[in-house]
C-alpha cells in the first residue's frame, strides 16, 4: 500500500517534471537526495563531489525524461544513471590515477576518520581508496555487477578487475584494521 | 562473500544524507543553463535553417530575375550625320566579328526609354531609326559579346565604349570598334531623335551566347529634329548578380588570452573554406580552421566541478595548450559598389564553434606537493558550439579573374566558456587568404 502510494507520489511528480516544472523537480529531488547521494558519495573523495555527480545525473534524470516509462519505478533507473555518471566522471577527472597500481593512491589527511559512526567511517575508508579500486569495489561488491561487466563498463579487463578488487578489499581491511580496529 | 563485503553492503545501505539548499541551487542553476542553452540552440537552428532555404532559393532563382541589380556600365554612342548607307554594322570584341540580325522580337512594349528609368541619363535626342544591341554575358566576360545593328540607314555608330573602367574590367570588355566600311551613303540623316531604353529579352541571335544576357536596346527614332554631329548618351547595362561558389586556402598568426591575464604566444593558423556570394554585397561563408590556442590563466577563470583539486589545494597558475578545430559561420558585406570581382573593403561577423581536438592544461602550485593533481589532458572531450562571436574586417585585393588576396584581421570573442575550465577565452589575429 505504501509502495503504492509513493509510486503515485513519484509518478505525479514526475509528471510535473517532465513539463519543466522547477518546483516539481525540486520536490523529487529533495525525496531521492539521500538515496542518490549514497550511490554516489561511494565513487566520490568527498561530499562536495558526490554532489556534484549526482548533480549531474538528476540533470541526465530530468533530461530523458521522455525516454521514462513511468508505469515502472523510478528508483532503479535513477540509480543506474547515478552509477553511469559516476564512471563517466571518475573516467574523466582522474584518468591520470586511473590505474591498477596501487603506488599511485593518494594519501589524505587521516585526522577525519576518527568518527563514532563504524559505517559512516567505512564509507570514508572506501573513499580514500584509488577511483579505480572504489568503483570495482562498488560495483561489485555494493551493485552486484560481474567482473565481465565491471570490466566492460570501466574499460579494462576482466583480470585487472578482479586483481583491483582483491587489493582494494586488502587494502581496506588494512585501513579498517589501523584506524577503526575492525577486523574484516 | 567475505565479512569486509557485508560491512561494505551494510554501510551503503547505512548512510542518510540531507539535502543542502547549496546542492539544489547548483542543481537549478545548471537546469537554468541547460534551458538556456537549448533555447540558443533552437535560435541558432532556426536562423541555420533560414539561412539553408535561403540559399537554396537563390541557386533555383533563375538569373534572369535578378534584374534589380543594375550596375552603371557607361556607354558612349557617338553618332556622325555622314551620309554613309548604314544597312549592317559590324561590330568587333576580342577579334570576334559576329554580324547580327535584327531581333525582331525587340517589341515595343519591351522597349523602355531609360530617360524614365533614370533621369537625365540620356544627354541628347538623335535622329534615326536605328537599333543597337548590347549584349553582355556578365558570368563570362571572354565570351561576351556586342552586337549592333542598323535597322535603316541612319547616322554611323562610330564607337562604343565603356567609360567605367571598373566595369569595363569585371566585363573584360575592351574598346568595341567599328569596322563599319567607308562605303558612300546617300540616305541623309535630317533629324534624329535617339531612345536609349533598357530591354530584357530571351530572343538573341543563334550565335550569340546566352538567352538570358541582358540586351541593351538603343532605338533612334527619326524625327525632324536637326542633325547632331556627336553625341555622348549613357545607358545603363542591366547585370546579372554574380552569385557563385568561392573557395579559399589561408594561414595566419593568432593570438590568445583569458580575461586580465597576458596574451599567450603567437600561433599559427591554417584556413580552408568557401564562400557563397547571395549578394552584390553580401556573401556567407564557412569552414574549417585548425589553431593552437597557447594562454596562461588562474584557478578564478578556470572552473572545475569541486573535488577536482586535490584536498582543495590549487594551483597558482594553468598553462592551457589546446588544438582546436574552429567552424566558422560567418556574413560578409563587401563596400564595393561594383561587382564583388573587383578590389574591395568589406566586414565580416558571424559565430565559430570550437571542436576541441586536443586540450592540454599544466598546474602550477606554490607548494611542492606531489600526490597534488600536475595536469589534465583530454582529446576531442569538449565541443563548444556557436560559442564564439568571429568580428573581423579586411581588404580583398583582386589578383587576376578568378584569383583574390584577403588580408584580414579579426577577433574571436567568447559567448560560453571554452575547453574542460570553460574559460573566457579571447583570439586575435591577422589572416591572409587566397579566394579562388
Amino acid at each position: 500500500m505504501a509502495t503504492e502510494n509513493a509510486d503515485k507520489i513519484d509518478q505525479s511528480l514526475l509528471s510535473a517534471c517532465k513539463k519543466n516544472d522547477r518546483a516539481a523537480q525540486k520536490a523529487f529531488y529533495t525525496r531521492y537526495f539521500s538515496y542518490g547521494m549514497s550511490i554516489s558519495s561511494r565513487y566520490a573523495k568527498d561530499r562536495d563531489e558526490a554532489a556534484w555527480i549526482l548533480n549531474q545525473a538528476f540533470m541526465k534524470f530530468f533530461q530523458n525524461l521522455k525516454q521514462f516509462d513511468f508505469s515502472k519505478p523510478c528508483k532503479p533507473w535513477l540509480r543506474k544513471i547515478i552509477i553511469n555518471t559516476a564512471i563517466t566522471h571518475n573516467k574523466a577527472y582522474y584518468k591520470n590515477e586511473f590505474v591498477v597500481d596501487d603506488q599511485v593512491m593518494n594519501v589524505r589527511s587521516e585526522s577525519d576518520v576518527e568518527s563514532n559512526l563504524m559505517y559512516q567511517s567505512i564509507i570514508e575508508q572506501i573513499r580514500e581508496l584509488t577511483p579505480m579500486y572504489r568503483m570495482v569495489l562498488n560495483l561489485y561488491i555494493v551493485e552486484g555487477y560481474k567482473h565481465n561487466e565491471i570490466a566492460e563498463m570501466l574499460n579494462i579487463s576482466v583480470g585487472t578487475s578482479k586483481s583491483n578488487l582483491f587489493k582494494a578489499r586488502a587494502m581496506l581491511k588494512e585501513k579498517l584494521k589501523n584506524n577503526l580496529g575492525i577486523e574484516g | 562473500m567475505e565479512e569486509i563485503d557485508n560491512l561494505i553492503s551494510n554501510a551503503s545501505a547505512y548512510e542518510e544524507y540531507s539535502v543542502r539548499e547549496s546542492d539544489w541551487d547548483q542543481l537549478a542553476g545548471m537546469l537554468d543553463d541547460h534551458d538556456r542553452r537549448r533555447k540558443a540552440l533552437w535560435i541558432w537552428r532556426g536562423v541555420t535553417g533560414l539561412v539553408l532555404i535561403g540559399v537554396v532559393l537563390l541557386l533555383i532563382l533563375p538569373w534572369s530575375t535578378n534584374t534589380d541589380e543594375i550596375v552603371e556600365t557607361k556607354l558612349t554612342v557617338a553618332s556622325k550625320t555622314e551620309k554613309k548607307p548604314i544597312i549592317k554594322e559590324d561590330i568587333k570584341i576580342d577579334n570576334m566579328a559576329r554580324t547580327q540580325d535584327a531581333p525582331k522580337t525587340a517589341s515595343e512594349k519591351d522597349v523602355q526609354p531609360i530617360n524614365q528609368m533614370e533621369e537625365g541619363v540620356v544627354s541628347k535626342p538623335k535622329s534615326v531609326h536605328k537599333t543597337a544591341i548590347i549584349q553582355q554575358q556578365m558570368e563570362e566576360p571572354e565570351q561576351t559579346v556586342i552586337t549592333m545593328l542598323a535597322n535603316e540607314p541612319s547616322a554611323a555608330i562610330e564607337s562604343v565604349q565603356i567609360l567605367n573602367d571598373e566595369a569595363k574590367d569585371n566585363v573584360n570588355l575592351p574598346l568595341v570598334e567599328k569596322t563599319n566600311s567607308d562605303t558612300a551613303n546617300t540616305f541623309e540623316e535630317e533629324t534624329s531623335k535617339e531612345d536609349i531604353t533598357i530591354v530584357e529579352s530571351d530572343e538573341v541571335a543563334p550565335d550569340t551566347i546566352s538567352s538570358k544576357a541582358e540586351s541593351v536596346a538603343i532605338n533612334k527614332v527619326e524625327d525632324e529634329l536637326p542633325p547632331i554631329t556627336a553625341v555622348d548618351s549613357t545607358i545603363l547595362v542591366a547585370c546579372p548578380v554574380n552569385r557563385r561558389l568561392y573557395l579559399s586556402i589561408g594561414a595566419g598568426i593568432e593570438r590568445s588570452s583569458v580575461t586580465q591575464m597576458a596574451v599567450g604566444p603567437t600561433q599559427l593558423k591554417l584556413h580552408l573554406g568557401g564562400e557563397y556570394l547571395f549578394n552584390r554585397h553580401w556573401s556567407i561563408l564557412s569552414g574549417l580552421n585548425y589553431t593552437v590556442k597557447d594562454y596562461e590563466t588562474n584557478t578564478e577563470a578556470y572552473t572545475v566541478q569541486p573535488g577536482f583539486w586535490t584536498n582543495g589545494i590549487k594551483p597558482t597558475r594553468i598553462l592551457a595548450e589546446c588544438q582546436v578545430l574552429e567552424t566558422p559561420l560567418n556574413l560578409r558585406y563587401y563596400f564595393s559598389t561594383q561587382q564583388i570581382t573587383s578590389n574591395s573593403f568589406y566586414l565580416s561577423a558571424g559565430a565559430s564553434s570550437y571542436l576541441m581536438a586536443s586540450e592540454q592544461y599544466r598546474f602550477t602550485y606554490a607548494i611542492v606537493d606531489p600526490t597534488l593533481r600536475p595536469e589534465w589532458n583530454g582529446k576531442w572531450e569538449n565541443n563548444h558550439f556557436f560559442s564564439v562571436l568571429n568580428l573581423s574586417a579586411g581588404y580583398q585585393k583582386m589578383l587576376n579573374n578568378n584569383w583574390a588576396l584577403l588580408a584580414e584581421p579579426y577577433v574571436h570573442l567568447p559567448l560560453t566558456g571554452i575547453g574542460f575550465g570553460q574559460v573566457d577565452l579571447m583570439s586575435f589575429g591577422l589572416a591572409v587568404k587566397f579566394k579562388y
